[in-house]
């Protein structure tokens, strides 16, 4: 992390915190503020957990309810974001524990679309064949135990540092490493190859 | 540059840009010679971004409004208030308050009843002239007083004091003017609980208490008799436990110099039953072992003199003990009395070891029997377990000792820990290290979920029963397992499976959830190789196990490229299966049986397929089931499960 980066990072912190104890002391709107910034990546975290936009909604909501009635719990060590974070990747393995139960197969639901995101000068049959490797990663990334895919989403896709991604799982910094390392073992060996042909 | 590149480890760090710039210069420039850390670094980067294209959830003002909006309802609905349960922190401290109060109120009872308690009127209706050698000092508090009931044929409770010991078995005493001494004809006539006995107990007067002991253990034979209880009892009253035991012992070291040698014993086992009263007392005078030691060259006692050093702690035992071992006449007895004791584990081992080497019939009868004796409840006797298994296991002459040994040993090991309840995860996983015939399947299980263990999930991977097995694959399907555990289990498992090609599987499977089924039969597929094909044919092909799981295994099959399924295997099993058969409710077996031959072999298989069903659809209806099985979904099979039975209607099933 560059200096100016840590300059902003701290500044934010005070700002972040000065948000935190207005909304203890019941500012609705500092904890609107508070919200604001977080719901996206809480949202993105909550869909590429639980695979399904309807229930990515209510741990958000949850997720947020929970943070507002726990609020006096925060101590600041760490980060609101991680804490949050660490509430919403709580509520996911919930989640995504009673789906296990509830479904008796053990696939899951369709991504409902895969866009592509490539440029639109490629074949169809290219971009099928993209959207059809987009797809298999989408369901291999789900196919990941909850904690590895909780690792990656946001070490790469939010683009945490690991201590952020530690203190969110609830873990050490090296155990985050791990997970991260072993979630992208697994998905390279399924399909890095393809990957590395196709988008390489 | 070789696979097993030791620079690999940097990839995902350069990636990630995780590397301090050093390293990361260092190892751009190793990229340029290495082939295998290119590509790695190339698959990474493949796959950072393949993960950033998957498209990224839209979210629009109206959503957030909405969201907001519940999230302020459910901040306002305050939550269901949780049943109150107390923590672990919050039972601790009840119970060591219990404790507390329950201990403050015992010792308070046991204090107040010794020397305050006034004479209850029965003892006053009850009270007899006594011997003089046994009179009360006038001086003396009355509690220090005991005193029998009358024998009137029916069994009293002494009615004061009262000894707070467990074991007290006071009963009543026939009246008696004569002393004790007198009332020993009668016991014997009258059995042990009569004739009145009245104990003064008097440390000031040790010759008088010496003469009184020796009579009062006379009456008793037995140390569980009354009489003994009694003694103990009254060891108790007015004196700590270790002062007790310690005017018993003055007394009874010289009883081993006398004419009887059951009084010697009596006296001895009350002695050391003293000592296993307080756990704190630790030491027995040198006196008693001395005693004990110089009755070696008396038949009539020395066994029961060297079984009583080997429950004595210390080093003057320890040197008695090594002398008996010095003499020919003791050295069995001296040596299971060893094994009996609770330490001196160095000994032990030395000479359990001089046992396992020697090349004597006796001696190995000895091992076997010292081996029993071993106390089965001490992390110390398991390590010298291990120890004598380890040496006994480089020498190859001694294997059929063992073998011989392990198959009553340690499982008599295994039941004496659990019936103890003091067996822990790691003595079960020692035990099952020395053998895999020892079943602590729960310890294991516990031991690798809490430990990550990896003797224990060999130990279960090596295991001849199916209950090992099924312990594993539980494993496998809980996903609460850390990954790590998770990649023991697997491996555990893989190693199975490429080692012992016949396992119980199918018994083990139909014990588990069907999650941990639908996980081992992908670890067959895709990382067990030839074994793993050869697992799902085993599988597939076990009526023990439910339709889906078979199913399932037909799928797998059909996808193995090392030993991919023939079409005539199907057919045979088609022709066994009726569309309404019981057997396949579901009907999930058979559809996946016809998907899998339409996969192998096209319309033809199909249509044979459909013969041996007994099914005659038209060619609409193949079609129709033809589209339908290519779009089925990716993936594991488990994904189109559901959509496997209806299939079969295309063609005319009911």
């Amino acid at each position: 992390m560059g200096p100016a980066r840590q300059l902003n990072s701290k500044h934010s912190r005070r700002e972040e915190q000065a948000l935190v104890d207005l909304a203890r002391d019941g500012d609705a709107a500092a904890y609107e503020a508070l919200l604001e910034r977080y719901l996206d990546r809480t949202f993105n975290l909550a869909l590429r957990m639980v695979g399904n936009r309807e229930d990515a909604e209510d741990i958000v909501q949850e997720c947020f309810a929970r943070g507002y009635r726990h609020l006096h719990r925060f101590r600041g060590k760490s980060s609101f974001g991680t804490w949050i974070t660490s509430i919403a990747i709580r509520l996911c393995m919930d989640a995504e524990r009673r789906q296990r139960r509830d479904r008796l197969s053990f696939g899951w639901e369709e991504s409902s679309s895969t866009a592509v995101t490539r440029s639109s000068r490629e074949s169809p049959s290219r971009r099928a064949e993209r959207r059809e490797l987009l797809a298999r990663l989408e369901r291999s990334l789900q196919a990941l135990p909850a904690r590895l895919r909780a690792a990656l989403v946001l070490r790469v896709l939010e683009g945490l540092p690991y201590d952020e991604v530690a203190a969110s799982l609830g873990t050490s910094i090296r155990s985050a490493r791990m997970y991260v390392f072993e979630a992208r073992k697994r998905l390279s060996t399924l399909l890095g190859e393809e990957l590395r042909e196709e988008l390489g | 540059m070789s696979p097993r590149c030791r620079m690999r480890r940097h990839c995902v760090p350069f990636v990630e840009q995780d590397l301090e710039v050093e390293r990361s210069l260092e190892f751009e420039a190793h990229l340029d010679t290495c082939d295998t850390c290119r590509e790695e670094v190339e698959r990474q980067r493949a796959l950072d971004e393949g993960l950033l294209s998957l498209p990224a959830p839209v979210l629009f003002d109206s959503d957030r409004q909405r969201w907001k909006e519940g999230i302020r309802t459910r901040v306002a609905v305050p939550p269901t208030p949780r049943r109150w349960r107390p923590t672990p922190m919050q039972v601790a401290a009840a119970a060591s308050l219990l404790l507390a109060v329950g201990g403050i109120r015992w010792w308070g009872q046991w204090f107040s009843r010794a020397p305050s308690s006034p004479p209850s009127a029965s003892m006053a209706a009850n009270e007899r002239p006594v011997p003089d050698g046994t009179r009360p000092d006038p001086h003396r508090a009355p509690g220090n007083t005991l005193s029998l009931g009358p024998d009137d044929g029916t069994n009293h409770e002494l009615s004061e004091p009262r000894t707070p010991e467990p074991r007290q078995l006071l009963t009543s005493a026939s009246p008696s003017e004569d002393a004790a001494s007198s009332s020993t004809q009668d016991s014997e006539k009258r059995g042990l609980a009569t004739g009145t006995v009245e104990f003064v107990f008097d440390p000031q007067s040790p010759v008088r208490q010496r003469n009184e002991l020796r009579a009062s253990l006379q009456q008793a034979r037995n140390h569980e008799s009354p009489h003994a209880q009694f003694l103990i009892a009254m060891a108790h009253r007015g004196h700590s436990k270790r002062q007790a035991r310690a005017v018993l012992e003055r007394h009874v070291a010289d009883l081993w110099g006398a004419s009887d040698p059951s009084l010697a014993v009596l006296a001895t086992q009350l002695v050391l039953e003293f000592a296993d009263l307080d756990p704190a007392d630790r030491g027995i005078s040198f006196e008693l072992v001395d005693a004990l030691e110089s009755s070696f060259s008396r038949m009539d006692r020395a066994e029961h003199a060297v079984q009583f050093l080997g429950r004595i702690s210390g080093a003057s035992a320890t040197r008695a003990m090594q002398k008996a071992m010095e003499r020919p006449d003791l050295r069995v007895p001296a040596l299971l009395a060893l094994m009996g004791s609770k330490d001196r584990v160095r000994t032990k081992t030395r000479h359990l070891l001089e046992l396992l080497r020697s090349e004597r019939d006796h001696d190995r009868a000895v091992l076997s029997a010292c081996l029993s004796r071993l106390p089965r409840s001490d992390q110390a006797s398991l390590s010298m377990l291990v120890a004598l298994f380890e040496e006994g296991a480089s020498r190859q002459r001694l294997a059929p000792v063992l073998d011989e040994l392990e198959g009553e040993a340690l499982e008599a090991w295994s039941r004496g820990f659990r019936d103890r309840g003091t067996l822990t995860m790691n003595q079960a996983v020692q035990l099952a290290k020395l053998s895999p015939r020892v079943e602590l399947l729960e310890e294991l299980e516990e031991a690798v979920r809490r430990q990550g263990n990896p003797i224990a999930v060999q130990a279960l991977a090596e295991g001849p029963s199916a209950a090992h097995l099924s312990t594993l694959l539980t494993l496998l399907g809980d996903d609460r397992l850390s990954i790590s555990r998770q990649g023991l289990v697997r491996d555990g498992l893989l190693q199975r499976l490429q080692t012992q090609t016949d396992s119980p599987w199918p018994e083990a499977l139909a014990a588990v959830s069907a999650e941990a089924r639908s996980l081992f039969l992908e670890l067959c597929a895709r990382d067990a190789g030839a074994a793993g094909s050869a697992t799902l044919r085993q599988v597939l092909q076990s009526s023990a196990l439910d339709p889906t799981t078979r199913g399932l295994a037909s799928l797998w099959l059909s996808r193995h490229q090392d030993s991919p399924l023939q079409a005539e295997t199907l057919l045979t099993m088609l022709r066994e299966q009726d569309p309404e058969s019981p057997g396949d409710p579901s009907r999930l077996l058979t559809s996946s049986l016809l998907v899998v031959l339409y996969h192998l072999e096209g319309e033809d298989g199909l249509r044979a397929g459909c013969e041996a069903l007994g099914l005659q659809p038209s060619a609409g209806e193949r079609h129709r089931f033809a589209r339908r099985v290519q779009r089925l979904p990716g993936g594991t099979p488990a994904r189109s499960v559901d959509q496997l039975p209806p299939l079969l209607e295309l063609l005319g099933s009911p």
